[in-house]
């Protein structure tokens, strides 16, 4: 199978599965709650148990939300234009924000995108250094205290989860010590009282953000040090291609480096790209916590209050993202590893 | 598979392991028996003590051995209720001298609260209680004003305790015209402090029409949740310092603001009365009686129970108990359907390749590659606005269970795809073996420790999925679950309530002991299955 075969097989194939994803959310949204004797139109116009809607503007908006979704149509013809509409990203209005989904999306990503990717690359850093150190005290000293240190906390904080230390940090360091700030809001705005602009808005950004990308670091590093340690000690020790270099009489650092690391690394990587395709759950609560006002912050408000077309809207554009790491990765690995051959 | 078991629970981590889940499960499973309160977050059972009470263990160390439990007279409820004659003794009753009257104390043994209604609630509040009450009988002639008392005597030793509640039920059997009056007090050597106070509708005139203090009397009465006493029936005496509204302190005495009242009466360490004043108003000859019973004072405890008390004064442990029987229900309960689910597909997909296969294998990748958390939160908010199930726990583990059915099923479909190319299946199949008996003899056999490691690996996933979503407000409401608590918390702790680390410190532990339990279990099983082959 040539490679072009392959890049196709992963399109249809991840293709296929964003259609069913769609076709899913259809039933749980429109389908599952008018079988149960719902008003569909009434839960997308916000109109729905639980919201704040005034009767004057409902009917309006009840109307509204009937054309977007063709809610009076039949079954197939809502499906399809559930598709078109998922797919040509027409998302409707937000019962909450009051706006079109999109601009809220859009207008929400930024941070959640900037805590994505600055605490992705610390924990990445953090893993491969200390990942390192351990393997190398373990193969090279007696003792092992370093790796015993290294991993005992590792594998401890692997088992911390995200939304307890970000309540202890945000109790601790935001609301009580005052050294960071209770949210994004306040870092930016002074509480209303300023308007930072220039270097100073950037600084504050970066202030705000330090106890939500610590959070994440510390909670996500641990199993991806431990994983690359594992797999370093066992390249080094039982594989036979370093037991090859070692015969041709190479120096321990160039094994180490170009024939244990780089081996062990692979692993390492596919479990770095599975972590960003659903980096999204520990994020939610992080955001939520600390007031970021992120995706996850965004997505919490709506289900909180029960805004169906936002919640609809992501979780179409969340399987899209998830879809297109997941596909990136394929190829990523396969790059890397001349093992995996395209189309093997 | 009992020698499996048997080498696992010979293994140190496994023992560990199992212990804490132990713990936590009869913690779970003896929850009614050792936790007092079923939901403190219901407001009847508020001020168990103190709001943001520390844990009574914690007055043993020096620096907070000057706060004080709750001290309830009389302590016991047989008592307050008067359900012996014994109780009439706790009270030390007078007559003011200069009235001339005759008072008789008795048992009414058959006689007691019924249809009281209460404006408050509380834990601190007793209602109903039935039979039994003491009962008091003044008689003789008079025109002035006729004071009997009761009163009790104890040493308060403590620094000035955070709340004050008293309370009595009583049901005056008065002739027409004749002025009565309740007061609960506590007499202190700066003078008396009035915290309860209600009258009959004669009663008020007279009171109101005293020179000294009739215009407060007035304010007092004049309030709207101040009702005159109903002649032969049963009224609740009761006032506590966190609501202005029934606290004739406030009234009486203005610069005293209702919350520093506690402060105000139990300024200093020493000896205190609690007590009763009951005043009528005859005009000439006279016999009235009193029943009366649902008679008690609170001081609120700044220490109490194992851990202590919520900003509501809620008992910590009771929702910490309550909380690990949700969490628990929810980890075993979704476990078990995605367990059911997965393991029966996984199965299926192993052993029938082709389409069936082909199907399975995409909804378990589908069911991986979706956005989980947003499509449980979506589940969850459209079930929850159709009400469909009517318990939200139980809508949590459904949602939980057939979410998260892809993991087992993956891993038996790939452990029964190994054991098909086994001889003995092959040998069975031979033989003659139906599919059906093949699966159940052979395959589940051989599947069973994967199985069992799976629990060990879905129970904590699930508790923890729970908790995110009970913080984020869309799980269950209005119950301590553990996500709540940590809710609730964010929004109280402050540097003077010590940051409520009795509340932080016992959730998180167990959420982090609960998923080291289970993972040092789920590894033991897998090196001893791997060593069996």
């Amino acid at each position: 199978m040539p490679p072009w075969r392959f890049i196709i097989d992963r399109v249809v194939n991840r293709f296929i599965t964003l259609l069913v994803l769609t076709i899913f959310s259809f039933f749980v949204f429109e389908v599952i709650p008018q079988a149960i004797g719902m008003k569909v139109a009434y839960i997308f116009a916000g109109v729905a148990p639980g919201s704040t809607r005034s009767a004057g503007s409902a009917s309006a908006l009840i109307a509204a939300a009937t054309r977007t979704y063709d809610l009076n149509g039949p079954i197939p013809a809502r499906l399809l234009k559930f598709i078109v509409n998922m797919f040509t990203g027409n998302y409707g209005v937000s019962v909450f924000f009051q706006k079109p989904v999109l601009q809220v999306v859009l207008q929400y990503l930024p941070n959640t995108l900037i805590l994505a990717t600055s605490s992705l690359a610390l924990t990445s850093v953090l893993s491969i250094i200390t990942g390192v150190v351990a393997a190398k005290s373990f193969l090279r000293s007696r003792r092992k205290l370093g790796d015993k240190s290294v991993s005992i906390a590792s594998i401890g904080l692997y088992f911390v989860p995200a939304l307890w230390i970000s309540i202890i940090f945000y109790i601790y360091f935001a609301d009580q010590l005052g050294l960071f700030p209770i949210n994004l809001a306040q870092a930016l705005t002074g509480l209303g009282s300023h308007n930072y602009t220039g270097i100073m808005y950037y600084l504050r950004y970066a202030w705000a953000a330090v106890l939500p990308v610590a959070v994440l670091t510390i909670t996500g590093f641990g199993h991806r040090q431990q994983l690359l340690r594992n797999n370093i000690i066992e390249e080094y020790t039982s594989s036979s291609h370093v037991e090859y270099a070692r015969a041709r009489g190479l120096d321990d650092r160039t094994i180490f480096y170009k024939h244990a690391f780089r081996n062990a690394i692979l692993p390492w990587i596919t479990v770095v790209g599975l972590d960003v395709a659903f980096l999204i759950y520990g994020i939610f609560f992080v955001e939520y916590v600390f007031q970021f006002q992120g995706i996850g912050y965004a997505s919490t408000l709506a289900a909180q209050n029960l805004d169906m077309p936002f919640l609809i809207a992501t979780t179409f554009m969340f399987g899209v993202y998830t879809l297109i790491v997941l596909f990136i990765l394929d190829f990523v690995l396969a790059k890397l590893d001349p093992r995996i051959r395209l189309g093997e | 598979m009992e020698r499996l078991i048997l080498r696992v629970l010979r293994r140190r981590n496994a023992q560990i392991g199992l212990a804490i889940v132990m713990v936590f499960v009869l913690i779970g499973a003896l929850g009614p028996y050792i936790s007092a309160y079923s939901n403190p977050y219901s407001p009847s059972q508020f001020y168990a003590a103190g709001p943001d009470a520390l844990p009574s263990w914690m007055s043993v160390f020096p620096g907070y051995s000057h706060l004080n439990p709750n001290i309830i007279l009389p302590s016991s409820q047989v008592f307050q209720t008067f359900k012996t004659p014994e109780a009439l003794g706790y009270w030390k009753v007078g007559v003011d001298p200069s009235s001339r009257v005759s008072l008789s104390v008795g048992y009414a043994r058959g006689v007691g609260p019924a249809d009281v209604a209460a404006e408050a609630t509380g834990a601190y509040l007793l209602t109903n209680t039935g039979n039994g009450s003491e009962v008091l009988s003044v008689s003789g002639n008079s025109t002035n004003p006729v004071y009997v008392y009761l009163t009790h005597t104890f040493y308060y030793g403590y620094s000035p305790p955070p709340l004050f509640y008293s309370q009595v039920a009583v049901k005056p059997v008065l002739p027409p015209g004749v002025g009565f009056a309740v007061m609960l007090l506590v007499n202190t050597s700066k003078g008396v402090y009035y915290t309860s106070l209600a009258a009959n509708a004669a009663g008020e005139t007279a009171l109101e029409s005293l020179p000294s203090a009739g215009s407060s009397y007035a304010a007092y009465f004049a309030s709207t949740f101040s009702q005159p006493l109903v002649n032969d029936s049963w009224n609740l005496v009761s006032g506590v310092t966190n609501s202005a509204n029934d606290m004739p302190l406030a009234f009486f005495n203005r610069s005293v603001p209702i919350t520093t009242v506690p402060q105000t009466i139990f300024s200093q360490k020493g000896y205190y009365s609690v007590g009763e004043l009951l005043v009528f108003f005859p005009n000439g000859d006279f016999h009235a009686s009193l029943y009366q019973s649902d008679f008690k004072f609170q001081i609120f405890g700044r220490v109490y129970g194992v851990l202590g008390t919520d900003a509501d004064g809620g008992d910590v442990w009771s929702e910490f108990v309550s909380g690990t029987r949700t969490a628990l229900a929810i980890g075993f309960g979704s476990a078990a359907i995605a367990l059911g689910v997965g393991v029966i597909l996984g199965l299926i997909a192993g052993f029938f390749a082709g389409l069936v296969d082909s199907v399975l294998v995409f909804a378990f990748d589908f069911l991986l590659l979706l956005p989980g958390l947003i499509l449980l939160i979506d589940l969850d908010t459209v079930f929850t606005v159709a009400h469909v199930v009517t318990s939200k726990a139980l809508l949590i583990i459904l949602l939980l269970g057939f979410l998260g059915w892809a993991v087992p099923g993956r891993t038996v479909r790939s452990q029964v795809l190994s054991l098909r190319r086994r001889t003995y299946v092959e040998a069975a199949k031979t033989m003659g073996g139906g599919n059906f008996y093949i699966l159940r003899n052979h395959v589940l056999k051989h599947t069973t420790g994967t199985i069992v490691a799976l629990i060990t690996y879905l129970v904590p996933g699930l508790v923890v999925a729970d908790t995110g979503l009970d913080f984020l407000g869309l799980g269950i409401d209005r119950y301590p679950t553990w996500g709540n608590i940590l809710a609730k918390l964010i929004n109280e702790v402050t540097p003077s309530n010590g940051y409520l680390w009795w509340i932080t410190m016992p959730i998180g532990l167990s959420i982090i002991l609960i998923s080291i339990a289970f993972y040092l279990i789920g590894t033991a099983i897998q090196e001893e299955y791997s060593r069996l082959g």
